[in-house]
């Protein structure tokens, strides 16, 4: 559905022009190149990197994420997302599979203030879109097979964009979503929302068995159970097939009834043993 | 826990204020004026 519907403009492809109606003064909390030619929504990232490279502060491109991201933290990611949708099913492919350490997470944060705010607004260029591979997947490429003029436009940035693409989907096929967990800065907003959203995830220690099986089912590899707020967490809500887990809201204080005594309140993670 | 709502309800507040100065500053038509020129 996140794949389909900002991008229904089906029109575009068939004239080759871009929509230019109201729907394209929304930022879409999904990371969906506007260049793509059947897209109806702005893409929030190519918003907010536009107001940094003409010098002005993105209040309505970042009030809208934090609109987003205060209501449902890293949710969108998880579920509406058609590039996270892509490395999922890539991950499905049989290949050699490999965990990424927990600290590439902060690459996405160095992204966001490099790449999409510092980078643009010193150069005057919208360095991530250039290097986005979303853009270059619905953006660059159909373009490049609608359009004789573009074509005659590539350049080695295309191919450099093509390279891109091609190393995040082969990595896709061995890592869990590696682009959204190191390199995504839509991503990286989000993620800062994740402990004060609205929706929260709620893990009960009373039934929980610590059996490990939610990290295995989780498409970023974390655990859940240890730490409900966790900015990695996509809100998938793929884990919630564990009746341990379950989404809640943040003025549910018992969203798994009255605990029993004798065990933590509604699931501090903190406070749970490694194992 | 016990501060998650307080954090929430600040959180959607400052939000909604950048957003509505965003929407003030009528920083729409730039957006659409920026996807137009794409």
């Amino acid at each position: 559905m996140g794949a389909v519907f900002p991008n229904a403009y089906v029109q575009g492809f068939l004239s080759a022009a871009l929509y230019q109606g109201s729907l394209k003064s929304v930022c879409s909390p999904l990371l969906n190149c506007y260049a793509c030619p059947s897209a109806l929504f702005s893409c929030p990232i190519g918003t907010l990197q536009h107001f940094m490279v003409t010098g002005n502060v993105p209040y309505y491109g970042a009030g809208s994420l934090a609109v987003v991201g205060a209501s449902v933290g890293r949710m969108t990611c998880g579920t509406l997302c058609p590039f996270g949708f892509l490395q999922d099913l890539l991950y499905k492919f049989r290949a050699w599979k490999v965990a990424i350490p927990v600290w590439t997470r902060y690459f996405r944060y160095a992204v966001l203030v490099g790449l999409v705010l510092v980078i643009p607004y010193l150069t005057h260029e919208n360095w991530f879109s250039k290097l986005c591979p979303m853009g270059t997947l619905i953006g660059g490429l159909p373009w490049v097979t609608l359009n004789l003029n573009v074509r005659s436009m590539i350049r080695a940035l295309f191919w450099g964009k093509i390279a891109i693409l091609l190393f995040f989907m082969t990595t896709s096929t061995m890592v869990k979503r590696p682009f959204c967990r190191a390199i995504c800065p839509l991503g990286a907003v989000f993620s800062l929302f994740n402990k004060s959203s609205f929706l929260q995830l709620a893990w009960n220690p009373d039934t929980c068995t610590r059996c490990g099986k939610c990290q295995k089912i989780c498409p970023v590899d974390i655990r859940p159970d240890r730490n409900r707020t966790n900015p990695d967490c996509l809100r998938c809500l793929d884990c919630t097939r564990c009746p341990s887990l379950k989404l809640t809201t943040v003025f549910h204080k018992e969203p798994f009834g009255v605990p029993s005594s004798g065990t933590l309140g509604a699931g501090e993670p903190s406070e749970v043993p490694a194992r | 826990m016990n501060g998650r709502p307080i954090a929430f309800v600040l959180t959607a507040a400052g939000a909604v204020a950048v957003l509505v100065f965003g929407i003030f500053r009528e920083e729409i038509g730039e957006v659409l004026f920026n996807a137009a020129m794409l």
